[in-house]
């Protein structure tokens, strides 16, 4: 019993620092190793659980369209880190969801069925319109910036292009092709 | 005791801002106890005065991984970490140290300090391991001043080892991330020194040589070990601009024939770089790097915290600058650094801003026998192509940045012929041609107009190729005893061959053939074997795949098949210390050589005694009550563990 006590006073004063070590993916990874591709919409409200020694925050995703899998309307999605009883666990490099936001996800489902956006933030594309009322996707991390010619920085193309170019290389891919 | 507990927590907590010294933020985990200047940062580690023997114990899920590579093993991969610890361990200038503690039941919870590594389906691609220093309550003292204690330190390894590495548990991939993630639950955070503490972007780290001097100041600065601080230096300044002191400013010390030291700029802009070996050097400022895909931030840097609970987030938009103010190595101030001694005059930098980040994390390979190697490895006195990916190198369609040049600090190599490679390889290459005599790393410059980044350890000149197993052979040794036959290439008087993650014992050396006494398994267990130099450069780099050894009845260090034990008593009953008489059954303990764990931290060892090879006692203290627990015992590559007993208990000392 004074073990469980013990326990429980030191969890209520427990911060853990994460430290990682990232694989960087190609978007091609990121298509075949994700078991669902879905675009949605992150609803309001959060809620963390314990898996384990680790927090998670839970999200509810409202999904608009599937490109990978068979999702239903809603799907949960877990990010690492969190609040939880008043445990800390902040995760660097884990992605912020933004409530109404809309988003292309690259999901990724464990065996035991804990469904995570794929490599931390890696999977994760805003949507939004540009001024020509075009849907474009873009990945929020800065990405290896590239210089053109007057050597100023642009956006690699693999993240940031028009929804219907990932939408087709996605379809390409899954379909067998190199999605170039 | 609980009570005493977390009143002793809740008065550190208040001491903690009376106590705490003037210091560098350096890499650690990093808290401030204010929210304006002066900043004095707090740093999380172990509290080594809670330890006994200085030593970390880290446990091992029992679960072990769902796959893994063909001939790998849980045994393998155990030796594999083992050797991992050993690394750090082998820091003589820090005074922790890590230990394999066994076996543990997922879920087991811990009361006393200790790092869990535990084999998780729920780590997502993209992410090879992660690692959770969990720090407990308020700040502590001691003799370098106020931290935050760690209280248990959990590494997450992916279940799934086929599908994640590239490798099976020799392989470089897989050794270096454990050595990085155990420096993560001591509480090393990233740094940009081409070491291992960096991240994959710009790690120079091999198997043969995965620490690099600024993983060795970290560490030993964390946990330093008697009279380290008289042995090396330091440096101190402001990193600012436009007159505002600059937040996580990257600050390092290097020279054509010392590796790098670095540290980062507290939010003021002040610095400190300590643990500088002597010797004179020259000093650049440069910022973090833009974040890369997955991560969260620049460098995945997990930010510092105030008083108030905010991060600080890091200044970046400058252009890197040596001192005194100027991007040509040349023209910069020699920095002489004297054992036990603070340089004398500040190194201030007033560094000028920048619309768009430059050149940043870029890694190195060089192309060697028709293989790319990590470490850019390159021979004196010929020319080897040096390839590089990064941040900044290309422009649209792989053409070459606008201006981009790149050369290096000294003059050990002449580095030209510059040309990007044809798309869609996101590369650019260069040839280096290193004189004679000059072995060792070498850093590279990587400059465009107004601007430069700075690769410590950018390549490796060495003096011969990469060592290479072509055949093993069952042989004896000069004592007529069962030994191994090792036949390659490139074997020099300091080559050591692993079987797995344990050294071998080298008994004769005719050349390139080696007579070796391997570590202890089991009969019918196969190793993996691998030849290390000292140069940084191993049999893996050009053979991924390694010689394997399988002992056999009667050959060199083999011990019987299918041990067991029976541990007497079966039950570790109340009270402090115990005895326990275990017996095994074609078990091989030799004293020195076998170690005994519990899987837990709440179980401590305090003395093991080996009778024969099938007879040994351990006593033990039990720390708390416990349900059960398991008992592991190691000797070379043999892995024994079971259950033993249930309620452990031990009367409460504040009862």
């Amino acid at each position: 019993m004074r073990r469980l006590i013990f326990l429980a006073v030191a969890a209520s004063c427990l911060t853990p620092l994460p430290g990682s070590t990232l694989q960087r993916l190609s978007l091609n990874d990121m298509i075949q190793k994700s078991t669902l591709i879905v675009r949605g919409k992150v609803q309001p409200g959060t809620s963390a659980a314990l898996r384990g020694p680790m927090i998670y925050t839970h999200y509810q995703l409202s999904v608009t369209t599937a490109y990978k899998g068979m999702p239903g309307s809603s799907i949960d999605v877990a990010v690492p880190g969190g609040a939880l009883n008043g445990i800390q666990q902040p995760v660097a490099g884990a992605p912020t969801l933004t409530p109404g936001q809309d988003y292309v996800f690259f999901l990724w489902t464990s065996k035991s069925g804990l469904t995570q956006v794929i490599g931390l933030s890696q999977g994760l594309f805003n949507v939004t319109t540009n001024a020509q009322g075009q849907a474009m996707v873009s990945r929020g991390a800065a990405s290896a910036p590239m210089l053109d010619s007057s050597g100023q920085a642009v956006t690699d193309t693999d993240l940031q292009m028009p929804l219907a170019q990932l939408t087709g290389k996605i379809q390409s891919v899954l379909a067998g092709g190199v999605g170039q | 005791m609980i009570g005493s507990r977390v009143i002793r927590l809740a008065a550190l907590v208040a001491a903690g801002f009376l106590l705490a010294k003037t210091g560098s933020a350096y890499y650690y985990y990093t808290y401030f106890n204010s929210s304006a200047s002066p900043y004095i940062p707090i740093v999380a580690r172990f509290d080594l005065k809670t330890l006994t023997n200085n030593t970390v114990p880290f446990f091992v899920s029992s679960s072990g991984p769902s796959s893994m590579y063909p001939g790998d093993s849980l045994a393998a991969i155990v030796s594999q970490m083992n050797a991992a610890a050993a690394v750090w361990n082998n820091v003589a200038t820090s005074s922790i140290r890590l230990a394999y503690g066994g076996f543990y039941s997922p879920g087991t919870t811990e009361s006393a300090p200790g790092i869990q590594i535990e084999f998780s389906d729920d780590i997502p691609p993209g992410l090879l391991a992660l690692s959770i220093p969990t720090v407990v309550g308020g700040f502590s003292s001691g003799p370098s001043g106020t931290f935050l204690p760690i209280y248990l330190s959990l590494m997450e390894l992916p279940s799934d080892m086929l599908d994640v590495f590239n490798g099976p548990s020799y392989s470089e991939e897989f050794f270096v991330t454990v050595v990085h993630e155990f420096g993560h639950t001591m509480g090393l955070q990233h740094t940009l020194a081409s070491s291992v503490m960096s991240t994959l972007n710009t790690s120079a780290s091999s198997k043969a040589n995965p620490l690099g001097a600024d993983d060795i100041a970290g560490i030993s600065l964390l946990y330093p070990a008697s009279q380290y601080l008289t042995t090396v230096g330091s440096i101190s300044g402001t990193v600012s601009m436009n007159g505002t002191g600059l937040n996580l400013a990257s600050v390092v010390a290097i020279s054509p024939s010392n590796p790098a030291v670095s540290t980062l700029t507290n939010p003021d802009g002040t610095y400190q770089i300590n643990g500088i070996p002597p010797g004179e050097y020259y000093v650049y400022a440069h910022p973090l790097p833009p974040a890369v895909e997955g991560e969260g931030g620049p460098d995945n840097i997990f930010l510092p915290k105030n008083s108030s609970g905010n991060y600080l987030p890091p200044d970046t938009g400058f252009a890197t600058q040596f001192y005194p103010g100027t991007l040509d190595y040349s023209q910069a101030q020699v920095i002489k650094i004297t054992a036990g001694e603070l340089y004398p005059t500040p190194i201030d930098f007033n560094v000028n801003p920048v619309s768009a980040p430059g050149v940043a994390s870029v890694r190195t390979y060089s192309y060697t026998q028709g293989t790319y190697v990590i470490g850019a490895p390159i021979l004196e006195g010929g020319k080897t192509t040096i390839a590089a990916s990064g941040s900044g190198l290309l422009q649209t369609g792989n053409a070459l940045a606008p201006g981009l040049n790149v050369g290096m600090l000294g003059s050990a190599a002449i580095i030209n012929n510059l040309r990007p490679y044809p798309p869609p390889n996101p590369y650019i290459a260069v040839d280096a041609m290193p004189t004679f005599g000059a072995s060792g790393l070498k850093h590279l410059l990587f400059s465009t107009p107004g601007n430069l980044y700075v690769l410590p350890s950018g390549f490796t000149v060495v003096a011969a190729p990469p060592p290479l197993i072509s055949a093993l052979a069952p042989a004896v040794d000069g004592d007529g005893h069962p030994a191994v036959a090792i036949a390659g290439q490139q074997f020099s008087s300091g080559t050591r061959i692993f079987f797995d993650g344990l050294p071998a014992a080298i008994q004769s050396q005719k050349g390139n053939l080696l007579i070796v006494t391997p570590p202890v398994g089991p009969i019918g267990y196969t190793a993996a074997v691998a030849a290390f130099n000292s140069d940084g450069q191993s049999s893996l780099l050009l053979n991924p795949t390694a010689r394997t050894y399988t002992y056999a009845s009667g050959g060199a260090s083999a011990a019987p098949a299918n041990p067991s034990l029976t541990v007497s008593p079966s039950i570790i009953p109340a009270g402090g210390a115990i005895t326990l008489v275990v017996t095994g059954v074609n078990t091989n303990f030799v004293q020195g050589l076998t170690t005994v764990g519990f899987g837990t931290s709440d179980i401590l060892v305090n003395q093991i005694s080996v009778t024969d090879a099938t007879d040994l006692t351990v006593t033990v203290t039990p720390n708390v009550s416990i349900g059960s627990a398991n008992i592991t015992i190691a000797t070379g590559l043999e892995v024994i563990s079971q259950a033993v007993g249930s309620d452990i208990t031990a009367t409460d000392p504040q009862q």
